[in-house]
């Protein structure tokens, strides 16, 4: 980029080329993601020059033909670029080559991402610090100063901080006319001394992208995630693979708890206070927030807009469940107190806004991303990652495993009680779960000491019922999906084997083997996690839902025993019945479909039964990849209720209820089959 | 070659020279017949000797190694190891179709559909072979249940009948094809003694009204009456060929003798004073 101005009066590139053509020039932007840039709003810029300090900067770590570090400094409405392959340091006593590469766009500031194969650049690259810079005194106008090979400039990123000087030590050659000038040019990046400086400092100890927190491998995986950088270093890290994107939607009903009696401890649960207030879902969109009460009226008839303007979340667009509260003179959430101040704002309007508090506690969207999907914890993690606590809005804590004690604090400051929820929970809207409980003001008892006594109560559990019958639900549709898919994988086999050609054979052959000698269990997780990792390589952000892996999973899995069950029927038909049917002149088609197919069937029948009902049964392993049926719930209930042996009765007589009845109808089918070949065999005299 | 010739009589069914194998065990060695239109041959010999397998190499039940299979002056089948010379025709797989369907067959263990009644088990072949409409299939059916005397029987499974009753429905089957051959393989073989009759009833009442057939049976009586001709096979071969009077009263054969007269042993034992004519 030539840089032939003198002087500080900002005017307009001359020279032979637009700016940002090199770079444009480079890249095909129908294959790489990189953004593609203006050219006149690049002109514009250099134009308005950003104000002092309030220039950018940005290195990218980018894993291409070599790894390297690309330096960018906002200059003139582009990014001044040097790719620095060992990366720019904290440490004054090294100095680092850098080679001066073409403009970038401003777009690519916080450019992330997979530049695919082939194209300029191909490999990984993610933001490994930005962040402003300012130039020193001695080189004021940065444009000419690079011009001219030197420029001394003061850092304030995330990772690197302080003064630095770049100065150019040659020049390239002239490879080509087209060069840019100055393109190739090696420099030198040395560090200062001042009080950022820290000897031995190397960029390689800090992999992690200061945008996202991804490592260039999590890039390279298209692993989505998030850094918290306040949290502790275990915790910081976010998984929203879960997350997907989703437009907008108006109100998401809120998820609702379920009522039990007990506080109980469980590691896999947290616990936060049950606040006395009034639920409010705040949908924060571009500047704006509209407050939604439980039912999807507008909260905003209540509360107004104290919530308005969203300083309180660093976020464009969020959805943010929560409890507005209204704190009384001792400090305790007052319920008398928030109704009065609702009920004057419906009347009077009247800013009395103080004593309301925002118990922000979950989010269910953040910028474009649906996370109704992400595990409850990482919910709350992300929330408290972009929530900006003030006296309006705070944050909801929780206390991970230990519910009893804290259900007892919470009853000694006088709270209303305490809500249970399972760490890895999804946001289920408008549903009463299991997964949250409430406990009412009612006295915390000892919880499941009581219940592991002798006796049998079924009252907690009959309440949970509907829950299981809504598990039972799915067991059927994991049940009917995958004999369907199992029926036409097995036909499909049966006929390849029996074919008597060995290119239908064998692959037949070794599908069969392959799925009934392996474990179910691992097949699933196959299918749930390391397919559509496989298919991602192809399809970005492909991914498959545990439902639809469990039902996949369990089909293909059907299909191999039932083929041999499928195939054991056509072999125990007589070879006289293919004869007769030959003699007669049948095709081999229609003598498999009129002759032999309806009395395989009949032979098929006590088997198919008996599989129906092992499947039923077998679907309880889907659990295993949180697929909510039966057996899940049931683990689920169990926990709350404290009583094991009530619960997993209860499915077991729900199990029973429905598969005997199977049992019953394939002996009323085989007995009808049978019903007319009662009366003479056919006599054999034996000669 | 028929005995009382009476024009130039029509080969119906020839084989010449059939070589047949089951792995080591050569079960068909140079095996040559010929049945006249409108002839019985009747094909007796002791277990294992090739009869049935004869039959289901004239049926096309099985392929056979060498020889050749003509059916009403066609070449149907060529030996699977015979390599044609250089003018010889091929059989045409349109032919194959055609005469499978001239070619009707009998099973000693009837191999009756059990799923079907006994007019579906009749009225399949006409539907599905034929593809005449289904009144029409009807017709032919009951026609042919009639004429093995089971028009009471049309609406019942297999199951429920005797195995008497099972041969006759299985043979109405056969000849709901219409065939112009009829091969009968040991079809008494598997039923009581007593019920022996109605079946050989209805075969002797085909072969009066002039249907080609080749009869593998033990049933000497029937060979004798209603026999054209008679061939005595043994380990693969066909021993000696005559007309029955010849071979019953005065065989010229060693082994065509032993055979006989075991067999007459063991009918006596039996106490089968021979079969019923209906």
């Amino acid at each position: 980029m030539p840089r032939r101005r003198s002087g500080s009066a900002p005017e307009p590139r001359a020279g032979q080329a637009a700016p940002l053509t090199r770079y444009q020039a480079k890249r095909d932007f129908g294959k790489t993601p990189e953004p593609a840039g203006d050219p006149s709003e690049a002109a514009q810029r250099a134009v308005s020059q950003p104000p002092r300090g309030r220039r950018r900067f940005v290195v990218q770590r980018h894993r291409a033909t070599r790894l390297h570090f690309d330096f960018r400094l906002e200059i003139d409405g582009v990014l001044v670029s040097w790719a620095v392959p060992k990366g720019p340091t904290l440490d004054p006593a090294v100095r680092r080559m850098a080679v001066h590469v073409e403009d970038h766009s401003l777009e690519y500031f916080d450019f992330e991402g997979v530049i695919p194969a082939r194209q300029y650049g191909a490999g990984d690259v993610i933001v490994w610090d930005w962040g402003i810079w300012e130039p020193e005194d001695e080189t004021p106008d940065p444009g000419p100063a690079v011009h001219d090979g030197e420029l001394k400039f003061r850092l304030h990123g995330e990772k690197l901080s302080g003064r630095y000087t770049i100065v150019r030590t040659g020049r390239a050659e002239r490879r080509r006319a087209s060069g840019e000038e100055g393109e190739g040019d090696p420099w030198l990046l040395i560090k200062k001394r001042d009080e950022a400086a820290s000897a031995g400092w190397d960029a390689e100890d800090h992999p992690r992208s200061v945008k996202t927190g991804r490592t260039n491998d999590d890039v390279k995986a298209r692993r989505d995630a998030v850094w918290v950088s306040r949290a502790p270093a275990a915790d910081a890290e976010i998984d929203l693979a879960a997350a997907v994107p989703e437009p907008t939607p108006d109100f998401i009903a809120p998820m609702l708890a379920t009522l039990t009696d007990r506080p109980f401890s469980d590691p896999d649960w947290l616990y936060e206070i049950k606040w006395d207030g009034y639920r409010i879902e705040a949908v924060v969109r571009d500047g704006t927030v509209r407050l939604w009460t439980r039912n999807g009226k507008d909260g905003a008839a209540y509360f107004g807009d104290f919530l308005s303007p969203p300083t309180w979340i660093d976020a464009r667009e969020a959805i943010v469940d929560g409890e507005v509260v209204a704190i009384g003179p001792d400090g305790r959430p007052d319920f008398g107190l928030l109704q009065e101040a609702g009920g004057r704002r419906t009347r009077a309007r009247k800013a009395i806004e103080e004593p309301l508090v925002y118990q922000a506690f979950d989010l269910l969207r953040l910028d474009g991303r649906s996370l109704l999907h992400v595990p409850l914890e990482d919910r709350k993690r992300l929330l408290r990652s972009v929530l900006r606590e003030q006296h309006r809005v705070k944050y909801a804590g929780h206390l991970v495993a230990e519910g009893r004690a804290f259900y007892e604090a919470a009853a000694q400051q006088g709270l209303e009680g305490i809500i249970a929820k399972l760490r890895s929970s999804r946001y289920e809207p408008g549903r009463r779960s299991p997964a949250w409980l409430k406990n009412g003001g009612s006295s915390a008892g000892s919880g499941r000491e009581r219940a592991t006594g002798l006796m049998f109560d079924l009252g907690p559990v009959l309440r949970f019922l509907p829950d299981l019958l809504n598990g039972l639900l799915i067991t059927f549709l994991l049940t009917v999906s995958s004999m369907i898919i199992g029926t036409g994988v097995g036909i499909v086999l049966a006929l390849a084997r029996l074919s008597g050609r060995a290119m239908l054979a064998r692959p037949a052959l070794i599908y069969t083997e392959f799925f009934r000698t392996t474990p179910l269990l691992v097949q699933m997780f196959w299918i749930n996690f390391s397919l559509p990792a496989v298919i991602r390589g192809f399809v970005p952000y492909f991914d498959i839902d545990p439902l639809t892996a469990g039902i996949l999973s369990l089909g293909l899995n059907t299909g191999a025993y039932f083929g041999e069950m499928f195939r054991g029927g056509i072999l125990a038909i007589e070879r006289g019945q293919w004869d007769a049917a030959h003699v007669l002149g049948l095709s081999r088609r229609d003598a498999f479909l009129s002759v032999i197919t309806p009395q395989a069937v009949k032979v098929i029948i006590p088997p198919f039964a008996a599989n129906t009902m092992l499947l039923l049964k077998g679907t309880a392993i889907v659990a295993g990849i949180s697929v909510a049926e039966l057996t899940y719930k049931a683990s689920l209930v169990s926990v709350p209720t404290g009583r094991f042996v009530e619960v997993w009765t209860v499915v077991a007589v729900i199990y029973f209820v429905v598969i005997y009845p199977i049992g019953v109808v394939a002996g009323a089918i085989e007995r009808r089959y049978k019903a007319s070949e009662r009366g003479a065999r056919p006599g054999r005299a034996g000669r | 070659m028929t005995v009382e010739a009476t024009a130039a009589p029509r080969t119906m069914v020839e084989t010449r020279g059939l070589w047949k194998r089951f792995g080591t065990l050569e079960v068909l060695r140079d095996v040559s017949v010929a049945v006249n239109q409108g002839d019985v041959l009747v094909v007796i010999g002791p277990s294992g000797s090739g009869k049935s397998t004869l039959l289901r190499c004239i049926c096309r039940l099985e392929a056979f190694e060498h020889g050749e299979l003509h059916v009403d002056g066609e070449l149907l089948a060529r030996g699977t190891a015979d390599v044609p010379g250089p003018g010889e025709k091929q059989p045409e797989r349109a032919t194959l179709e055609q005469m499978r369907q001239e070619i009707g067959m009998v099973f000693q263990h009837f191999n009756l559909f059990p799923h079907m009644t006994v007019l579906e088990n009749v009225m399949l072949a006409p539907l599905k072979v034929r593809k005449l409409p289904r009144n029409q299939a009807r017709e032919i059916a009951e026609g042919f249940i009639a004429k093995v005397g089971l028009s009471d029987k049309l609406n019942e499974h297999p199951a429920r009948l005797s195995g008497g009753q099972q041969q006759r429905v299985a043979i109405a089957r056969a000849l709901a094809m219409q065939p112009r051959v009829m091969l009968f393989d040991e079809v008494t073989s598997a039923l009581d003694p007593e019920l022996v009759g109605e079946v050989l009833g209805v075969m002797r009442q085909l072969a009066l009204e002039g249907m080609t057939m080749l009869v593998v049976t033990h049933e000497m009586g029937f060979a004798r009456d209603v026999g054209d001709k008679v061939i005595f096979m043994d380990e693969g071969r066909v021993v000696e060929t005559g007309r029955p009077s010849d071979i019953f009263r005065a065989p010229a054969q060693a082994r065509t003798q032993a055979f006989l007269s075991k067999l007459l042993e063991r009918e006596r034992g039996l106490s089968v004073t021979g079969p019923i004519e209906r």
